[in-house]
């Protein structure tokens, strides 16, 4: 930025004396224009700055990059040409224009120290690329020739304080590439001598220079000496100052230049799509890899659900948001397997140590029993309150091995009509003595679930046994069994007296006995090896109190409901 | 009876020893697999006794390779509290019964006579026959003194299994197991239900009964001597 500033001075000093030319009336028309033009670069800045602003935070195109530093140089140029020629007392005035130009046009960025590094890397890369473009190799078309005779002087200017761009230089250069000459290109170098080197049909020069910095010409190309056929062409045309206050006037074919300005909107258009291209990739690469990992933590979770504690989320070491969570869950799970490995060996200890002697004593009374069959009554007790406690153990100890989840690897593919139909013709003597009125729903076609049979059966026992325990007599059950798309369901209903709503939930935990029923014969672990089973399976149970209902008939009884239900097999 | 226990758990091999010499028999015992093969293999015994989980020999390894070398001694195997799958695991490998720990010695006396008994029978013929109580099992029908008597599925496999065990005492467990395949304990005396029931079909309009209740421990099929005259 700083060059441009120390190159309208430059230009000030060098042009003024043109001036004596031209007529006031013009250049005040002329000012006029540019001041119009100059608004108009202006509010395109503001543009070029939220375009930008939008790809900063992408990736920069390059493209897009290119091509609005290309019209920020330009439109400086004219700007800077304007003002030194008319206003050279006023050079200082142009100064703080530009200054504040450069402050508007830097905007926010200003803050940022970086930005304006940035973009003078890049205006100083792009100079040194079509300074080597000028050196080596011819441009493939006008357009480059005009970026390179600018970034030219502009890089000798910023490079080599002394250096100028001369009329020598130029037509030096000129006659190196000869191939200029040809095609669809003209070219105009005066000289203060009025010397010239050109293409272009054309009598007088004076009319060039009156012409702004860009205006079109029409006239006719001098192809060679040979070929008389003129054709009339419209020329797009930029003039320059050169050093030594020669003048040269590049142009190109209308089409032609029309062409390349399209291919740099094409291209630039393409540089944006091709950002937001890699915009969208990265951004959907990491949603994708952040939901890979999310399913890779909830694969874990489900996996400890059903049983699998040693399980553990991998690791990756990114220390990100996400593996921090993975680290922290890890280290949860070890501590709660840690615990979890305590109870169960105090639970395994307290078995192995409690059974064998309990067993013993069972034994060993019922041999005295066995060998003095006259012994007292008391006798008969003992015997009966071990053989009681040694229920209640076996019912433990079993409900935690289920709970432990071991029992899954045997798991099979079950009829559930082949299950619930035996344990209820076995509980039918004994609600037919309470006289108990027992309806059995069966589907004639199997349902099929996969789990353990005896667990299975273990569990109907003792939710049928409940429904006898606490049915009253002369009572209704109903046993119903259906199938829904993929879910099996088993409804137990009595007409016994329910389950207190508040303590619905509690029936489930172990030795937990309903208020009103203490006095009833059980140890409350039924209830508790149920859930210990359903949970194991992978099932559902809801208990709900039924009251008189108005709208059927034949279930039109109140007690308590229980349904399973079970995911059948496919 | 010589049997052979095959059990690392001192205190049990202790009380099953003891229990088992009151009844008359005489019980060898050693506390690993490896003992237990080599003995079960150049001694005779009538039962072996086998735990599941043994020092240096496995038990269904023990019980695998004593059935390859087509010894047909039988086998009761000693398992864990509910490891219903170990039984199956036992079973297949060639053992005629389990009993899961800890058990009444009742249970396990039940269990040693039916499996003694089995050894000696034929395992099936097609008439059954007790005092006055026929069973042709290939139609499966059942006569008292004559009469038939009207029996449902259960009741009926209730019947025969105590008939093929006559005169030996069934648990009610062993009953679960054969008749009902529950291989648990229901916690419930419906076991009872189910045999009262039965009484009253085979026992109760006729002169004398045949099914008696064994207090302890289970129920007996048989004539006593008594009601002969």
């Amino acid at each position: 930025m700083a060059s441009l500033l120390m190159l309208s001075q430059h230009l000030i000093t060098t042009i003024t004396r043109d001036s004596a030319k031209e007529k006031n009336h013009h250049f005040f028309q002329e000012i006029r224009e540019h001041w119009q033009y100059g608004e108009n670069f202006f509010s395109e800045y503001e543009e070029q700055e939220r375009f930008l602003k939008d790809l900063n935070t992408n990736w920069k195109s390059v493209f897009s990059m290119k091509k609005f530093l290309m019209r920020y140089i330009k439109n400086i140029e004219v700007a800077e040409k304007l003002w030194s020629k008319q206003l050279s007392k006023e050079s200082w005035k142009v100064n703080e224009v530009f200054l504040q130009a450069r402050k508007y046009l830097l905007g926010e960025n200003q803050k940022n120290p970086l930005n304006e590094l940035e973009i003078a890397f890049n205006v100083r890369s792009f100079w040194y690329r079509t300074y080597q473009l000028m050196q080596n190799e011819v441009p493939e078309n006008l357009h480059h020739y005009l970026e390179v005779i600018i970034e030219g002087r502009l890089q000798k200017q910023v490079e080599h304080e002394n250096v100028f761009l001369s009329y020598e230089d130029i037509s030096q250069w000129l006659q190196n590439h000869s191939s200029f000459f040809e095609g669809e290109f003209c070219v105009a170098l005066l000289s203060k001598e009025q010397a010239i080197i050109t293409n272009m049909d054309i009598d007088t020069y004076e009319h060039l220079l009156l012409h702004q910095e860009h205006f079109l010409w029409q006239g006719t190309l001098k192809v060679s000496e040979e070929e008389q056929e003129e054709e009339q062409i419209t020329c797009y045309i930029s003039s320059f100052s050169l050093d030594d206050d020669s003048q040269l006037f590049l142009g190109v074919h209308y089409d032609v230049w029309f062409e390349v300005e399209n291919q740099l909107l094409w291209l630039s258009r393409l540089g944006l799509a091709v950002s937001l291209l890699i915009a969208l990739l990265a951004s959907w690469l990491i949603r994708r890899r952040s939901l890979q990992r999310l399913q890779a933590i909830n694969d874990t979770c489900l996996k400890i659900q059903q049983g699998n504690l040693s399980i553990r989320i991998p690791e990756l070491g990114s220390k990100d948001e996400l593996d921090t969570l993975s680290i922290n869950i890890n280290q949860m799970l070890e501590k709660i397997e840690s615990l979890m490995m305590g109870v169960k060996q105090v639970a395994d200890s307290i078995a192995h140590d409690l059974r064998t002697p309990l067993t013993r004593l069972v034994s060993k009374i019922e041999m005295v029993r066995t060998q003095y069959p006259d012994m007292d009554q008391s006798l008969e007790e003992i015997f009966k309150e071990a053989d009681r406690l040694m229920t209640i153990f076996n019912a433990l100890l079993r409900i935690s091995q289920v709970e432990s989840g071991t029992q899954r690897e045997y798991f099979a593919k079950q009829s559930l009509v082949a299950i619930v139909s035996p344990v209820t013709e076995f509980y039918e003597p004994a609600f037919q003595e309470k006289n108990i009125q027992l309806q059995k729903k069966l589907p004639k076609e199997s349902i099929e679930i996969v789990g353990d049979k005896n667990l299975l059966s273990q569990l109907m026992t003792n939710l049928l046994d409940n429904a006898l325990k606490y049915t009253p007599e002369n009572g209704k059950v109903l046993i119903k069994l259906t199938k829904n798309q993929e879910v099996a369901t088993l409804i137990i209903e009595d007409s016994g007296p329910g389950i207190a709503e508040s303590e619905i939930k509690q029936v489930f935990q172990r030795f937990y006995r309903a208020e009103k029923h203490r006095s009833t014969a059980g140890n409350g672990l039924g209830l508790a090896f149920v859930k210990a089973v359903i949970e194991l399976h992978q099932a559902h149970i809801q208990l709900k109190n039924r009251y008189n209902s108005v709208e059927s008939d034949e279930r039109n009884f109140s007690g308590l409901k229980i349904i399973l239900s079970f995911r059948c097999y496919e | 009876m010589r049997l052979l226990l095959i059990e690392d758990e001192h205190t049990v091999a202790d009380y099953i020893i003891k229990g088992l010499n009151e009844q008359g028999h005489l019980v060898e015992w050693c506390d690993n697999g490896k003992e237990g093969l080599i003995r079960a293999t150049t001694e005779t015994f009538n039962l072996l006794i086998i735990d599941r989980m043994l020092p240096q020999l496995d038990g269904i390894k023990l019980v695998t390779t004593l059935r390859a070398t087509d010894n047909a001694t039988p086998i009761l195997m000693l398992t864990a509290l509910g490891d219903v799958e170990q039984r199956v695991e036992g079973l297949r490998a060639g053992a005629d019964d389990y009993l899961v720990k800890p058990f009444a010695f009742s249970e396990l006396m039940a269990r040693i006579e039916a499996l003694s008994r089995r050894a000696q029978k034929t395992p099936t013929s097609e008439k059954l026959v007790v005092a006055d109580l026929e069973i042709d099992t290939r139609k499966r029908q059942v006569f008292r003194q004559g009469k038939a008597v009207k029996l449902h599925q259960k009741e009926y496999q209730l019947l025969e299994y105590l008939v093929r065990n006559e005169g030996q005492v069934v648990t009610r467990t062993m009953l679960l197991e054969q008749v009902w395949e529950f291989h648990f304990d229901p916690q419930t005396n419906l076991v009872d239900v189910h045999v009262s029931r039965l009484r009253a079909k085979i026992d109760k309009d006729f002169t004398y009964p045949l099914i008696h209740t064994v207090r302890g421990a289970g129920y007996v099929l048989k004539k006593y001597q008594q009601h002969e005259k």
